[in-house]
């Protein structure tokens, strides 16, 4: 497993910060993710994010330092897509 | 012995001279005239039919050669021009900012564990914007706009990511694909004179931003966008900048 692809996820915090409930995982987010990126790609974020959510106390913020929110708050948006993406297992491809 | 001697003389003439004359003499010498003459006027045949077909191929490059040096000298006289062109010789660069160490080697995929694309040259080239008329333009002279700009975390549309390097030259794409296409990848992860996302309806620019987290720029690094609009004709004042 290689922890760097929580990166993908994260990288989103940039741009949401601390206004998670603007951020919708919806079917547009869906769509887009399954044309952003091919099912290996998936299989291995959703592998991270089921570790990531078994290590609520890993310092998430090391990943990518500069972000605008704490560990906290990356942990409670990583749950949000772990959530979302294991809610849509089969329209994702995800093993 | 003989024969093939003289045989060999002959072909040897032509091939070397290409000329009927000296032909002629060789044959006679050997003592075949007719028929040497009769090999020595195919051969020239062939030579000038080959040497035709030569000048019509050469005469064809000449015209396509002629067309890209139009073509350059287009885009040249465009890169040189104050009015639509990103950059006039002689102007001091801009300040720039390097990438975010976090984000070194990511083209090699050591970041995000998918690559993210680097443009070349060429690439980068036709995401350039240009100032015409006051308003932004892309590399064909259409209106930018970016209702149809979405990445992952905006569904809905509106924004391009830009940098301009410190040339003051700008790009801009239309989508951000996390892990694969950054701001980074428009200049190679070189570093950046501003950064951020535009909003752009029919050419006029709405809103600057200043999100870019592989670059992070501070206002100040960011000013210099709208300074090189203004150099370029463009009355910034209705731009929200954030």
């Amino acid at each position: 497993m290689v922890i760097n692809i929580l990166r993908i996820p994260m990288y989103g915090l940039y741009y949401i910060g601390s206004n998670q409930e603007d951020f919708k995982l919806d079917n547009n987010f869906l769509t887009r993710l399954k044309a952003d990126y091919n099912e290996e790609e998936i299989n291995k974020i959703f592998e991270c994010l089921e570790w990531a959510i078994q290590n609520p106390n890993y310092n998430f913020g090391s990943l990518l330092p500069n972000l605008p929110v704490g560990n906290e708050e990356i942990f409670k948006y990583l749950s949000r897509w772990y959530e979302c993406l294991k809610l849509n297992k089969d329209f994702l491809g995800i093993r | 012995m003989a024969l093939a001697g003289v045989t060999a003389g002959v072909l040897g003439g032509v091939a070397k001279f290409g000329g009927a004359a000296r032909t002629t003499v060789l044959a006679e010498e050997g003592g075949f005239g007719t028929g040497l003459r009769g090999l020595g006027n195919q051969l020239k045949f062939e030579s000038q039919s080959l040497a035709k077909t030569a000048q019509r191929a050469i005469a064809a490059e000449k015209e396509l050669l002629k067309g890209e040096i139009s073509g350059l000298k287009s885009s040249i006289n465009k890169f040189l021009s104050d009015e639509t062109g990103a950059v006039t010789f002689g102007k001091p660069k801009y300040n720039t900012k390097s990438l975010d160490t976090d984000y070194i080697s990511e083209e090699h995929g050591k970041v995000f564990a998918t690559k993210v694309k680097y443009l070349n040259d060429v690439e980068r080239a036709d995401l350039e914007l240009f100032v015409e008329n006051g308003k932004l333009v892309d590399t064909k002279g259409n209106l930018f706009d970016t209702s149809g700009a979405t990445s992952l975390y905006t569904p809905s549309g509106g924004k391009a990511i830009f940098v301009m390097d410190e040339n003051g030259r700008i790009f801009a794409n239309l989508y951000q694909q996390y892990g694969k296409f950054h701001h980074s990848s428009m200049v190679a992860g070189e570093p950046v004179a501003s950064a951020g996302e535009l909003a752009v309806k029919s050419g006029e620019i709405l809103e600057i931003s200043r999100k870019s987290g592989h670059y992070q720029p501070d206002e100040l690094l960011n000013k210099q966008i709208i300074k090189e609009l203004q150099r370029r004709g463009m009355d910034t004042s209705k731009i929200k900048e954030t």
